[in-house]
């Protein structure tokens, strides 16, 4: 898909999502008081970014037919976004099960790990046994300083 | 005199040793191309929920302050900005650089972003307490008015497109309508959703929209090759060559007045002051065609103006509470955390936190002299850190910080899903920054409509007819115009050019 349509892909994905926050935001109940009902500020507010969403489902229509000036993610940035975010995300999940240090350790070797396996320039590496020993050894460095800042200095209980 | 001495008090050890640690992490994350001084201090919110308001607010301001002159590290050394700020450091610098005067122009830099710094604290102590005490006389219908000034500005100003910009502005107030209502208890918009009786979480946001969405960008692009970065070695004569800057004090002056000037500015930011600044330099340079070729005034202007932006960009954020750009809408992200918001009323109640603030600002700048000084050769090595250690280190520091607020992992569930929103805001060219400053002035906003309508009695009128809240409106219309003449103009030379 070309960057323009991507764009206005994204911008009538806004349009929906505040439409329907929109009609969420009509349904707040309590009344003016002497000033604005509480629902006033975010239905117009939705509303408008609805609005202006489709304007810009139109603007960028119309900027494609002249010149195709933003460049596209292509597949392989979406594949590398959605490992980043499965990744991640399933790191603030283990987080909350397995507790801050055993997560954070294995994030620390698994993130490092998926990207030199997608990094053209870093594929190599992978085949390096030194550059295990050093992914081993920054987890375990990276998850000692992170524990003794926030859980020893800060005193954050996870 | 009382508060003279309240100011010294505040400054013991911690808060010290507080700056310092900000102005260090500070400069090393603006010496990472690609991190912004909005990223930096966003990172660094979380450490200061634990210290007092000083301390924190003086970490932060370090940390905006040392990022800014940061990032002409790799400006001088990689042809690489590390801040939008410092792209005009490379127009001398990397040239310098090249002919093996790497170490002059680290150096030059050093002492023009230590003097611009000092010389805009300078202005904003002087200034500040004469507009707060205009501000002060401000009622709701003012507030309301200047808050949407303040939105208009950034959106017309920040962005290429008027639309995106309020698309993304939008998104930031209505962000700051979720959670229970202030005068009724309607809940708004939490979809049952506990975690959200109180609003949305500012740091989630801020750490989501700048941070996050900065590290899903260079994913994305992970799998290309990138050209081998080569780290310029010769670091002979890095040392800060103040005397040299002092002999250049015009164009020092003019530079940084420049860069105060266009920071006091709302959406304006360190990029456009020290191109101004750079242009400017050129202009009345006697080496003009020198300049673009490794001319060490050229270095001077461009990191003179940006940080002097900073000094600058804490003009209306501590006098009316309008953030100015990204940086500064964490910092009010900050002290709303401590429990302040920031605002005229401030210089009246809490005048010695302000003058807190302006001495905190003042050592930042003092410190980043001295810190730069001495580890420039850590510095240049940063460069060299792997990108495959750095991006998971940043986002656990992120989840982290996020996450030990309000010790609820809701808050880091929706920072990594702001960040996914930040992400093709930014990839579609939206920009971010509107979105927090959005939020900011989104409560300021509706607070101030409501407050005032029940004042004037349900009437709309006081809006439009007190003279200041009309100015103030005016103001924005006519930046919205200027922003649609910019647009049209663009499509008309565009049209010619193809």
């Amino acid at each position: 898909m070309k960057g323009h349509l991507q764009e206005a892909f994204f911008s009538l994905l806004l349009a929906g999502v505040a439409a329907f926050l929109c009609v969420a935001a009509m349904d707040i109940p309590g009344g003016a008081h002497g000033s604005i009902a509480p629902a006033t500020f975010p239905s117009a507010i939705t509303f408008a970014i609805a609005l202006l969403a489709l304007l810009n489902v139109a603007a960028s229509l119309l900027k494609g037919k002249k010149a195709d000036t933003l460049p596209a993610i292509s597949r392989q940035g979406i594949l590398n976004l959605i490992l980043f975010i499965v990744l991640s995300t399933a790191y603030i999940w283990a987080m909350s099960v397995a507790g801050f240090v055993v997560s954070t350790f294995f994030y620390l070797i698994l993130m490092p790990l998926l990207i030199c396996l997608i990094s053209a320039d870093r594929k190599g590496l992978l085949a390096k046994p030194a550059f295990w020993a050093r992914v081993i050894a920054f987890a375990l460095i990276g998850t000692g300083i992170i524990y003794g800042v926030f859980v020893e200095m800060l005193k954050v209980r996870f | 005199m009382q508060t003279l001495t309240e100011t010294i008090q505040l400054f013991g050890p911690l808060t010290l040793l507080a700056i310092l640690a900000g102005t260090f992490l500070g400069i090393i994350l603006g010496a990472l191309p690609g991190l912004s001084a909005a990223m930096a201090v966003a990172l660094l919110l979380p450490l200061t929920y634990g210290l007092d308001t000083i301390a924190g607010i003086g970490m932060l301001l370090g940390a905006f302050c040392g990022a800014i002159a940061g990032g002409s590290v790799p400006a001088i050394l990689l042809n690489m900005p590390g801040t939008p700020g410092s792209i005009a450091t490379t127009f001398d610098a990397a040239p310098m650089a090249a002919n093996g005067r790497a170490g002059k122009a680290l150096g030059l830099s050093v002492a023009a972003s230590f003097l611009g710094g000092t010389i805009s604290a300078l202005i904003l102590m002087l200034v500040s307490p004469l507009i707060a005490s205009i501000a002060l006389q401000f009622g709701a219908a003012e507030y309301f008015s200047l808050s949407i000034l303040g939105l208009m500005i950034i959106v017309s100003i920040s962005g290429g497109s008027l639309i995106k910009g309020l698309i993304v502005g939008l998104i930031g107030m209505l962000m700051s309508t979720v959670g229970a209502d202030q005068v009724t208890g309607a809940m708004r918009l939490t979809f049952g959703q506990m975690s959200l009786l109180t609003g949305i979480s500012l740091l989630a946001v801020i750490v989501g929209i700048f941070a996050v969405s900065q590290l899903l960008l260079d994913m994305e692009k992970m799998h290309e090759k990138r050209p081998s970065m080569k780290v310029e070695n010769a670091l002979e004569g890095a040392f800060p060559r103040m005397r040299e800057v002092l002999r250049n004090w015009k164009l020092l002056l003019m530079s940084s007045l420049i860069g105060t000037g266009v920071g006091a500015v709302p959406g304006a930011g360190g990029s456009i002051a020290s191109i101004m600044a750079y242009d400017q330099a050129k202009r009345f340079s006697k080496n003009s065609k020198e300049f673009g070729k490794g001319a060490p005034e050229g270095v001077i202007a461009s990191e003179s103006s940006n940080n002097a932006m900073v000094g600058g960009a804490l003009i209306p954020m501590l006098t009316l509470g309008i953030p100015g750009e990204g940086a500064t809408a964490v910092l009010i992200g900050g002290l709303m955390i401590q429990g302040i918001q920031p605002g005229p009323m401030l210089f009246d109640t809490q005048a010695t936190l302000i003058y807190g603030i302006f001495v905190a600002f003042l050592l930042a700048n003092i410190m980043m002299l001295f810190v730069q000084w001495w580890g420039i050769r850590l510095f240049v090595r940063i460069l060299r850190v792997p990108q495959h250690y750095l991006l998971p280190l940043i986002f656990i520091f992120c989840a982290i910080g996020v996450f030990s607020i309000n010790s609820d992992y809701f808050d880091v569930y929706l920072m990594m899903a702001l960040g996914v929103l930040g992400f093709f805001l930014a990839r579609f060219g939206f920009g971010v920054a509107p979105a927090v400053i959005g939020l900011i002035l989104g409560g300021v906003a509706e607070t101030n409509l409501r407050r005032g309508l029940q004042t004037f009695d349900g009437s709309w009128e006081p809006f439009f007819t007190r003279p200041i809240s009309v100015t103030f409106l005016v103001l924005a219309l006519v930046f919205v115009a200027f922003s649609l003449r910019a647009t049209w103009r663009d499509k008309k030379a565009n049209a010619v050019s193809n």
